[in-house]
């Protein structure tokens, strides 16, 4: 009898402990499947591959951009601005996000806020030039993929 | 029999209108509160009312600012850093700062979470000399209703880029 007891307590310390896990385990996986969203950025402007950058951004895509051309709420992904940018051979830009952190604020719905260095090696002259940006990004689950649904990127104020 | 038909098919109509209406009349309302939400920290930066800005923040170590200034250059974390931060802006004589929003909007992420964006104009008056500074900026702000309240998890600030 007292052996029954024992094994039904250990039972039960089993099952609460999988439920435990299991939600953090799903936590830990969307917060890596937003992370992969921001690298699979840096990956398409560092291979210049147009394609790949479409597929991160939902059609309802708004953003705020650091050059003064984007200063203005563009509303709507800008494929003409990337097809412009790859013109140029893969290796011309660089991007590189560091320090992202990612707040779950629903089930389908995240915000990643970080740091990227772009860096800019123009073909014709050898001196590279680069840019530290702060980016804050809303992430929004769309058909079981992470897309990107804002952006405001902002170069590091100076005054 | 026909008449009944026609009796259930419009009453089957006009609870669908009803629906609808009810949805959209909740959409916009959600709306109009995230809109005040904006409008009230601006006039607590604008009156240097550090209490009235608290209470439109969420409290939670998540929070988290890029200002638009050298001063918050990198991300401030967690509520109490950021009410250090908003306090800088408060604990000046009212008249000193003076927020103007523009063309804000809402978009609404689901039923708990929405973002705003605005563009701000800011005239900075300096207390004793009274020279004005003018500056413009881009905001994005990010909010969650918690317990049926609207409040500000994430502000990204930044000055219109000038190259």
């Amino acid at each position: 009898m007292r052996t029954k007891n024992i094994l039904g307590l250990l039972v039960c310390i089993a099952l609460v402990f999988c439920f435990y896990v299991t939600p953090s385990a799903n936590a830990a996986s969307a917060e890596d499947e937003i992370l992969q969203l921001v690298d699979n950025f840096d990956k398409a402007i560092n291979t210049a591959n147009y394609e790949l950058m479409a597929s991160l951004y939902s059609p309802k895509y708004s953003s705020f951009g650091p050059p003064k051309s984007l200063a203005y709420l563009i509303k709507g992904w800008d494929g003409e601005m990337w097809k412009k940018m790859f013109k140029h051979p893969a290796g011309t830009y660089n991007s590189s996000s560091h320090n992202n952190e990612v707040t779950i604020l629903a089930e389908n719905l995240a915000m990643v806020t970080g740091y990227s260095t772009i860096t800019f090696y123009p073909p014709a002259v050898k001196e590279e030039s680069s840019e530290l940006l702060r980016s804050t990004s809303i992430v929004q689950k769309i058909g079981g993929k992470w897309l990107f649904i804002h952006g405001h990127t902002s170069i590091l104020p100076t005054e | 029999m026909k008449t009944k038909s026609i009796l259930g098919f419009l009453t089957c109509l006009a609870l669908v209108f009803s629906l609808s209406f009810a949805q959209s009349a909740n959409a916009a309302s959600a709306e109009e509160e995230v809109l005040q939400v904006l409008e009230t920290s601006v006039k607590a930066l604008n009156t240097s009312d550090s209490s009235l800005l608290s209470s439109v923040w969420s409290h939670s170590p998540k929070v988290s600012m890029f200002g638009p200034d050298k001063a918050s250059l990198f991300l401030t974390q967690g509520w109490t850093e950021l009410d250090k931060s908003n306090k800088t802006l408060t604990n000046t004589p009212v008249g000193t700062y003076n927020f103007t929003i523009h063309h804000p909007q809402v978009t609404m992420l689901g039923d708990n979470s929405a973002i705003t964006t605005a563009y701000l104009t800011l005239v900075y008056t300096d207390s004793s000399t009274k020279a004005q500074d003018i500056s413009q900026a881009r905001m994005t702000l990010v909010y969650q209703r918690v317990d049926g309240k609207w409040l500000v998890v994430h502000n990204h600030s930044s000055m219109f880029p000038t190259e």
